[in-house]
């Protein structure tokens, strides 16, 4: 019973994704960062496997994909492979079957307990004076705009060493957004936004998560929602909708707000060169790649110099979802920082906080990486680095 | 909430603490039964995720502890220890716990009267606490 149940639901994935359409070309296999770097991995053949067999796979099959997006990305049929693949994860887990989770779980307990019903979270106290907080019930000031923070306070704490200062970033969006008029409120109890529960494949946490976030957004009368994070954003905007039906609310990229408002003639303090680096969620998954970029040239002073493989060619910063992270993951992290040392600039920005920690993770072994290049987030660049001409 | 019993974890060093509470049973001293206690092999094998689960699952309180300062079989056990359990403090705060609900004690082999006093007093400190605010509702 239970098999036919997954057969059935494989068969739908196998309609769903596109998978039924794959001619065996491999560029898949080809463009995939994994395989680039030395491990045997190829999505053709878990493709090829799945759509012949229906099952089987290895647990390095399941779980090794970045869900970059990249195959897909070149993919001549538009075989969705990272929905293709966390279908299975989740077929997976059903049966029992879990991912291997990395820094002891903490995270991962982590989002289990952001969704429980009874939370009264508390981490919020670094705000900027001016942030109203809402603890329930609706907003006073912000006449429906929100701000959603997500995770970063958590993974502030739990990566304090890397000196990231993860918490900046929503200092510096709530302050550039308040310069162009919009002054958000934040909700003290938003969870986390389910992303990675969703790509790992545990479809009920997700639910979960996104239900409690819904209720809560809903509650305080929330009409726009700012997300600096691009996991975020690409979760609020596709998969709330996918699985939730039309949420009502409507969910904007803060870097992607920013470029639209503010005008060109920003002075920096001292000249900069920088290079930035697409991830996967705000470049291939949303198709915000020209935003930054914009912002980015709005700054007198700001020199952009691009690596050689950017936009919808991007490398991925090597770990996603807080699994499978090893010697792959740390070599393609080394490729990337050299790929940014070679351009010759002194900083690489990204719009994610989390490729930021993983690649922190990567320079804290020394010696590693060849090319010493600073790193920081496009927004806290922009806010601290450059100042507004009035 | 006057019945009110909570439930523990406890992890204990194989070395040291886990030996200490062997002492105070064999010594039939009296603690109240509200630990669950786990076994590990330092108090540096626990890691922020475990005390993470332990509350997930409905603990009211976690209990680690080890070997002194200088102590440990491993040389630098306890010292992870110190520094994981005041990440993990530091996270349950911010979900809302109170930090009391975990609490981090060096008990050695001989100690078994330290064990037996110091689990009294956790546990009632918990009682004062009161539930998890996340405690399953089962
Ligand atoms: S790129 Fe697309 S069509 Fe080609 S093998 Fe991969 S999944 Fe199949
Ligand atoms: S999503 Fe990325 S990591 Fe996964 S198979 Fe495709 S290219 Fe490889
Ligand atoms: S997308 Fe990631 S970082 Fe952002 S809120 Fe969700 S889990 Fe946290
Ligand atoms: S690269 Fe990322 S996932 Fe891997 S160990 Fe470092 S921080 Fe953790
Ligand atoms: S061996 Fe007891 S704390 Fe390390």
């Amino acid at each position: 019973m239970e098999k036919a149940q997954s057969e059935e639901k494989i068969k739908k994935l196998i309609q769903k994704t596109g998978a039924y359409l794959c001619m065996d070309c491999s560029k898949c296999t080809g463009s995939c960062p994994i395989g680039r770097v030395g491990a045997t991995y190829s999505p053709r053949s878990v493709v090829q496997h799945i759509v012949l067999n229906g099952g089987g796979l290895t647990e390095d099959h399941l779980w090794r994909c970045l869900t970059c997006g990249l195959c897909h990305e070149r993919c001549p049929a538009d075989v969705k492979y990272p929905e293709f693949i966390s279908s299975l994860r989740e077929d997976a887990i059903a049966r029992g079957v879990k991912p291997q989770a990395t820094h002891q779980g903490t995270i991962k307990e982590l989002m289990r307990i952001l969704a429980k019903d009874d939370l009264k979270q508390n981490k919020m106290g670094w705000l900027p004076d001016w942030v109203e907080v809402i603890d329930g019930g609706k907003s006073k000031e912000s006449k429906g705009d929100i701000y959603f923070v997500g995770c970063s306070p958590y993974f502030d704490t739990i990566f304090d060493d890397f000196k990231l200062d993860l918490l900046g970033t929503h200092t510096a969006g709530l302050e550039l957004l308040k310069s162009c008029g919009v002054t958000p409120a934040v909700l003290a109890n938003e969870r986390c936004c389910g992303h990675d529960a969703l790509w790992s494949g545990d479809k009920d946490l997700f639910l979960k998560l996104a239900k409690a976030n819904l209720e809560i957004f809903k509650e305080a009368g929330a009409k726009r929602v700012f997300v600096s994070c691009p996991e975020g954003y690409h979760t609020f905007t596709t998969a709330y909708p996918e699985h939730l039906g039309d949420t009502g609310i409507e969910f904007i990229n803060t870097i992607q707000f920013l470029a639209g408002e503010m005008t060109a003639g920003i002075q920096a303090n001292g000249t900069a060169s920088v290079t930035y680096h697409d991830s996967c969620r705000m470049g291939r998954f949303s198709g915000l790649y020209d935003e930054p970029r914009a912002l980015l040239g709005l700054v007198d002073g700001v020199e952009l110099r691009e690596m050689e493989f950017t936009r919808e060619s991007a490398p991925c910063c090597g770990s996603n979802l807080w699994i499978n992270c090893d010697q792959i993951s740390r070599k393609m992290q080394v490729d990337m920082l050299n790929e940014a040392g070679k351009t010759g600039a002194g900083i690489v920005l990204t719009s994610c906080d989390k490729c930021r920690i993983h690649l922190a993770c990567a320079q804290m072994e020394m010696g590693n990486v060849k090319a010493k290049i600073e790193m920081d987030n496009v927004l806290q660049f922009l806010y601290r680095k450059a100042v507004r001409k009035s | 909430m006057a019945d009110f019993e909570p439930r523990i974890v406890a992890f204990a060093c194989n070395w040291c603490s886990y030996a200490g509470a062997d002492l105070a049973g064999v010594s039939r001293l009296q603690y109240p039964p509200n630990i669950r206690t786990i076994r590990v092999m330092c108090s540096g094998r626990v890691t922020p995720g475990w005390i993470l689960r332990a509350f997930e699952h409905g603990a009211d309180g976690v209990y680690v502890s080890g070997c002194h300062i200088g102590d440990c079989h491993y040389a630098f056990g306890n010292k992870m220890a110190e520094k994981q359990v005041a990440l993990a403090k530091k996270l349950v705060e911010q979900l809302g716990l109170e930090p009391d609900r975990l609490h981090l004690e060096w008990v050695s082999a001989s100690e078994g009267q330290k064990f037996a006093d110091s689990v009294t007093g956790f546990v009632e400190r918990i009682k004062s606490l009161g539930e998890s605010p996340i405690r399953r509702k089962d």
